[in-house]
């Protein structure tokens, strides 16, 4: 069971004003020396560290509860990307600093013997943690540094959840999931383009494999993080809000210079206090509402320390923004839906631009934020000016009915049939199992139709070929021999071990959008949180499936 | 990149010196490689891995196989990353290119 606080709080501690600009996506090469300890930067981050964890016990008791125990911190690793990987002339700080990281350490180091460093980045974990440097921060305090996705998956029923009530976690999660190990959420500041913005509780996306990641990537992405809080929660929430991150996280976002840690024991109400410091109404936030409806939330919480506010450039799941039609001229959208979300297609021309938007954010969360995401990382790399002005359809979901004929919206309001679609300029790209009634007008003989939904990668891979030339998110050449390394080396791990009867990855079925669901359940069952349900053993079939589900593309994309 | 390339280079050169070695039994590539490497591994090359944090069986691994590709990048790496009182002023110029508190 996670730690049971008689009163929760946040704190919210100032760091003094200074240039923290140096260093905060790599540590440097003299990290663990007296110069390194001695740098100013280093100092006031440590202080300001200790001063909010040491406030937040006064109000919580909180370091009573962590001394002795056993503990697992996880960062928040995404890409790792030094200046010298985008045409931008900064880092892009899309990861938990690794300075405030290695000050939270030293405060854990104090109190508990065995703390486990663990991460799962959906990428190269074992890549990134080295290239921040989070190995070294792990060596220094004699910790374990453990990479979620190669760890064996373990299964659970979540009876109360909405959505995700069969999940799969890897093996190390399984202890604090029972209580044996209390579990540090360390995420950064910043937006995010599925779920508006990610800090505490959405940062436990990272402990998903491959897998069950890309299942949870979309329209129901809130639901389901909000569905994960019956399994784990985290007993203590450390926000890096050092630099924050702004813009449309995964994709490179823009450093904002924010100058606070925020700390908690809820990490729901930490949440939503740091979204409102970013700007945003918690109240909108959708991933918030759901952790809210569940009643994961304390409305008794003490905030401690001034909640002022920095508005931080919003995440846009979109491609009808302003922003957007300025960076990518030529790409245009064509959106259709049927669901249930969708409002319903009544004229064939001057719908306005209302009706468009409520079209497009029918599968919010879905294609259009991995999208998104993608233009993101386009925009930014180096070969952005040879691909700016290319013309480019999207085509997105399973067409609008009216009088039994498929129609996909476009942004002039007007509604094109099949037909219509075919007829247009450009390359195409539909994307979706969904947009199946579309397949045909997919560009390339039709390999631009990207199946699956919610598999971003096999999203990026396509949108990123039908803007070619592009170059992939990581274009610093000296990282790529570790990018590689690191790459082989998941596959053969998780390969090796699917082989072994232990598998990393639940199967993966990426041709609807329906969630692992749960047996029926003896009645004493329904009524709990969780219900272990362990893996029965693999015969030769099941670990030649396993194997399968390792699937290339996921393990290699960078 | 350049590294990278770089590193391609010498490893071409290696490769050539071997050939010439076993092919036309002229080891002289080889030589030149060793001793250039060796002296810039005893003069600089070991201190400069050193310095950065490294093992000293990998400097020597390091340095002897890529040479001067290997440790410059260090060194320029730890120039970049030593930061006088100066380097931690918030300027007006960090300040209207970021958003900031």
């Amino acid at each position: 069971m996670p730690v049971k606080y008689e009163k929760n709080a946040v704190v919210i501690t100032p760091a003094p004003e200074m240039n923290y600009l140096h260093n905060y996506v790599q540590l440097p090469y003299d990290y663990g020396t007296a110069s390194y300890e001695a740098r100013p930067d280093v100092k006031a981050i440590k202080a300001t560290v200790r001063k909010s964890l040491d406030d937040l016990d006064k109000a919580t008791g909180w370091k009573a509860k962590f001394k002795g125990q056993k503990v697992l911190i996880k960062p928040n690793l995404v890409f790792v990307t030094p200046k010298s990987g985008y045409r931008y002339d900064y880092d892009i700080p899309q990861t938990t600093d690794p300075r405030v990281f290695d000050a939270t350490m030293e405060v854990l180091s104090e109190l508990c013997d065995d703390i486990v460093i663990g991460e799962g980045s959906g990428l190269v974990t074992w890549t990134y943690a080295k290239m921040a440097g989070y190995d070294r921060i792990a060596k220094k305090y004699g910790s374990k540094l453990i990479f979620f996705e190669e760890e064996s998956i373990d299964r659970y029923f979540c009876p109360k959840a909405e959505c995700g009530q069969e999940v799969y976690v890897p093996h190390c999660i399984s202890e604090v999931i029972k209580g044996e190990r209390l579990y540090v959420s360390h995420p950064k500041m910043k937006c995010n383009i599925y779920t508006g913005v990610t800090l505490g509780f959405k940062n436990a996306m990272g402990t998903f494999s491959c897998n069950m990641r890309y299942r949870n990537h979309t329209w129901q992405i809130d639901k389901k993080l909000s569905d994960l809080l019956y399994l784990f929660k985290p007993d203590l929430t450390v926000v890096d809000g050092i630099i924050g991150g702004e813009g449309n996280t995964p994709g490179p976002n823009d450093p904002v210079l924010m100058n606070r840690i925020v700390t908690g024991t809820n990490s729901v109400e930490v949440d939503r206090v740091v979204t409102e410091m970013m700007g945003f109404d918690p109240e909108k936030n959708k991933l918030l509402i759901e952790a809210g409806k569940r009643g994961f939330g304390d409305k008794n919480v003490e905030v401690i320390g001034e909640k002022d506010i920095l508005p931080f450039r919003p995440a846009e799941p979109t491609l009808l923004s302003e922003r957007f039609h300025k960076n990518w001229p030529g790409v245009k959208l064509y959106v259709g839906h049927t669901n249930s979300r969708a409002p319903k297609l009544e004229k064939l021309i001057g719908n306005d631009r209302a009706f468009v938007d409520a079209m497009e954010d029918a599968c919010r969360g879905g294609c259009i934020a991995s999208l998104g995401t993608t233009f993101e990382v386009m925009f930014a790399s180096y070969t952005y000016p040879l691909t700016k002005h290319r013309k480019l359809s999207v085509i997105v979901g399973n067409g609008a009915e009216k009088d039994g004929v498929k129609y996909w919206i476009g942004e002039d309001g007007k509604a094109y049939s099949l037909e219509d679609l075919k007829a247009l300029p450009g390359v195409k790209l539909v994307c979706g199992e969904c947009s199946s009634p579309a397949k045909d007008v997919a560009s390339l003989y039709g390999f631009l139709w990207i199946r699956g939904c919610g598999e971003v990668n096999n999203l990026a891979v396509r949108t990123a070929l039908s803007m070619m030339p592009t170059l992939p998110g990581q274009a610093d050449m000296k990282y790529l021999p570790l990018i590689g390394v690191g790459a082989l080396r998941k596959y053969a791990v998780k390969v090796t071990k699917a082989a072994m009867g232990k598998p990393t990855e639940p199967h993966f079925d990426a041709y609807d959008d329906g969630l692992y669901t749960i047996p029926e359940l003896a009645a004493q069952d329904l009524d709990v949180d969780w219900v272990e349900a362990p893996i029965p053993p693999l015969d030769k079939d099941a670990r030649i499936q396993a194997v399968k589900d390792v699937r290339l593309l996921a393990n290699f994309l960078f | 990149m350049i590294q990278a390339l770089e590193y391609l280079g010498c490893g071409i050169l290696w490769v050539g010196s071997m050939i010439l070695t076993i092919v036309k039994k002229n080891p002289i590539g080889i030589i030149i490689l060793t001793l250039m490497h060796g002296t810039e591994c005893f003069l600089i090359g070991v201190k400069t891995g050193l310095e950065y944090g490294k093992k000293l069986p990998y400097c020597i691994v390091m340095c002897m196989t890529f040479g001067f590709t290997w440790w410059l990048p260090l060194k320029q790496q730890m120039a970049a990353e030593t930061f006088t009182e100066k380097d931690f002023e918030l300027t007006p110029e960090i300040l209207s290119k970021f958003n900031h508190r």
